[in-house]
């Protein structure tokens, strides 16, 4: 992923050699066919997009942690379609590489040097114009280390502290743009190998950490919770409204520090891998993904005022 | 349109003429930024090309 | 003769009788006179130490209200010169509190003031305490080991709940059955050994303490060492399976067998 000092070297870099739009590439870029590059490359250089976001094709199956939280959570409070708010790829005008410089130079001097930036976030706030690129297929690199415990903790983490600094953005109404790209409607392979595994960790963990899910969900969540926890493997699915209330009270409770951070993130986990288990069954029963990812990311919206209404009043469970 | 690919924080000053797009390679590996160069060499064939790889001081422990 | 012997009959009548100095009148006597003598000690002791209680307090209240007054004093300088702001842009985001720094600074000077009332107190306490009585012995040391202990109690409190928890998040996110088993023994570790160092800081028990501390701490590791190692085989062949997946080292699959399906990228 790219690091605050990334962005301020290529700032400075650009404003050396008084470049008029910059590309930025992470590890795995020989894999972009020259095309994308040159679109990528061209929405910045026309003067009206400050940042130009690959959308990718990626393999089955991939992306999930984007899929389930990333993106329904960017979409509904920083009104964007950006289907990957997180890329390794970017195509930045000047002011929007200043604009991310600054932010970098703030993590840099926190010595927080592998801390996250947003570049969609940071647009939106700014009023910066983005558009999304259909890049194809590129090789995504894995972590040497693949511990979902780890990566789910640090890049949602990150996310959940930005939505914290830009409260008072995202809680006035905002329009979101209509969807320029088409969407994926490929029927993906069964996937469902590992959905038992992952609802026994579901069930583990329901029958575990109710004293921690308690201090964070409302009793209505809990006892959906359940409920699902009984389903069969095969049946097992996580309604899209109740996966967006229980990220949305995470948020709260990240914002709150009604427990330690990193035990909230770390219970947060075997919530994700039901929703992973109930993604996989959906799509082995015939729907598309992107269909049922775009209906996550349109409960995530439809219940966004919650969200605000809990973060302004957070002693009061609304139903 | 200028290249740069650099593996740390740091950046070694390099004298370089202006350009129009600055391609910033992060913490690629050098057999893949040979590659990326020869797309970027497709994608914008009638453009110059200047390219310059930095082999950059990492930061030292005690900052 | 015969006088002899009724003067000697005569005496040892008296002998076996009650000696003089043995009656009953002359016990209640005494004794009235020790239950008085140490109502009276104590009744001394107490009039000699209440002047220090009463001091005790005075001085908590009279320290508690300058704090109080310091405080909001503080607060409205440190408003009026604009001191978040200026230390904001001295500091930028090196540094950022969770609470405005006016608000850590009137709140730090009132605790001071509280602490030092306290300090005080206790200290004139323990000076009217050791000339009240007549024996040379201080109450403050016991105090100050009191408020030692009561502090180890809640850190330790503080410390097994936090450690239970990770143990417990932890284990669970690695699908350990006897996940809950695993975070009560190191809650329970923690608050044995806190209970030993609170007793061992207080001077109670002694030689007992450290016994029963150490076979009860023992006990607990013995016993959690023998569930993980009995209940973690399923961990570790995952483990080795997942470590053997990365290097490679599986062999290929036979013909005709289907390959396996699509792995999960989370990221």
């Amino acid at each position: 992923m790219l690091k605050p000092a990334d962005f301020v070297n290529a700032f400075e870099i650009a404003r050396e050699q008084q470049a008029r739009a910059i590309l930025m590439l992470g590890p795995g870029a020989h894999s972009l066919k020259p095309q994308a590059l040159r679109e990528l490359a061209n929405a910045v250089f026309s003067g009206s997009i400050d940042l130009a976001v690959p959308r990718y094709t990626l393999p089955p199956h991939s992306g999930l942690i984007n899929s389930a939280i990333l993106y329904p959570l960017t979409r509904a409070l920083f009104a964007t379609r950006t289907r990957f708010p997180l890329t390794i790829d970017l195509g930045l005008s000047i002011r929007m590489a200043e604009r991310l410089a600054t932010v970098g130079k703030r993590f840099a001097a926190a010595n927080q040097d592998d801390a996250l930036l947003w570049p969609v976030n940071e647009a939106a706030v700014a009023a910066f114009q983005v558009d999304e690129v259909e890049v194809g297929t590129r090789d995504v690199p894995q972590p040497s280390d693949p511990d979902i415990n780890a990566i789910l903790q640090l890049v949602t983490g990150s996310l959940f502290a930005e939505i914290e600094s830009k409260a008072t953005f995202w809680q006035r109404p905002r329009r979101l743009p209509a969807p320029r790209l088409q969407l994926d409607e490929t029927l993906l392979s069964d996937g469902t190998a590992d959905v038992p595994r992952m609802v026994e960790a579901f069930r583990l963990a329901n029958s575990n950490l109710q004293e921690i899910w308690c201090l964070v969900l409302p009793p209505n969540s809990l006892l959906a919770l359940k409920r699902i926890s009984a389903l069969d493997a095969g049946m097992f699915r996580m309604p899209e409204n109740l996966w967006a209330r229980i990220i949305f009270d995470f948020v709260v409770a990240y914002r709150l520090r009604t427990i330690n951070r990193g035990h909230l993130l770390g219970a947060l986990i075997p919530l994700y891998l039901a929703w992973v288990a109930g993604h996989l069954n959906v799509t082995a029963s015939g729907m598309p993904s992107e269909r049922h990812i775009e209906a996550v990311a349109a409960a995530f919206e439809a219940d966004k005022s919650y969200l605000v209404a809990r973060w302004r009043w957070p002693d009061r469970f609304n139903s | 349109m200028t290249t740069e690919n650099s593996t740390s924080a740091e950046t070694a000053t390099i004298d370089l003429t202006t350009a129009d797009l600055l391609v910033v390679g992060s913490a690629i590996p050098p057999e893949e930024f040979e590659a990326v160069l020869a797309n970027l060499a497709e994608a914008f064939p009638d453009c110059g090309t200047t390219a310059a790889r930095s082999q950059c001081a990492r930061k030292s422990a005690h900052h | 003769m015969h006088n002899l012997m009724a003067n000697i009959s005569v005496t040892s009548r008296l002998a076996f009788a009650t000696p003089p100095y043995l009656d009953d009148s002359t016990i209640w006597h005494h004794m009235s006179d020790a239950l008085h003598q140490s109502m009276y000690r104590v009744l001394t002791l107490l009039i000699a130490v209440l002047p220090g209680i009463l001091a005790f307090f005075v001085a908590l209240t009279i320290f508690t209200l300058c704090g109080m007054l310091i405080s909001w004093l503080l607060r409205r300088c440190l408003s009026w010169i604009k001191f978040d702001l200026r230390l904001a842009r001295l500091s930028g985001d090196a540094w950022v509190p969770s609470s405005p720094p006016t608000e850590i600074v009137a709140r730090a000077s009132f605790w001071i003031c509280v602490l030092f009332g306290l300090i005080i107190g206790v200290s004139a306490f323990d000076a009217s305490y050791a000339t009240g009585t007549a024996l040379p012995i201080s109450l403050l040391p016991y105090v100050t080991h009191a408020v030692g202990a009561v502090f180890i109690l809640i850190a330790g409190v503080v410390i097994a709940r936090f450690l239970a928890r990770s143990v417990l998040i932890g284990a669970v996110n690695a699908q350990l059955q006897y996940a809950r088993f695993l975070s009560l023994g190191v809650k329970w570790l923690v608050m044995v050994l806190t209970a030993a160092m609170v007793l061992d800081h207080l001077e109670i028990g002694g030689n007992i303490v450290e016994l029963a501390f150490g076979i009860l701490f023992g006990g607990i590791v013995l016993t959690l060492a023998l569930a993980v190692g009995l209940g973690s085989r399923d961990l570790v062949s995952r483990s080795l399976e997942s470590h053997v997946d990365r290097t490679g080292e599986r062999s290929p699959l036979p013909h005709g067998v289907p390959p396996p399906a699509e792995q999960i990228r989370h990221f």
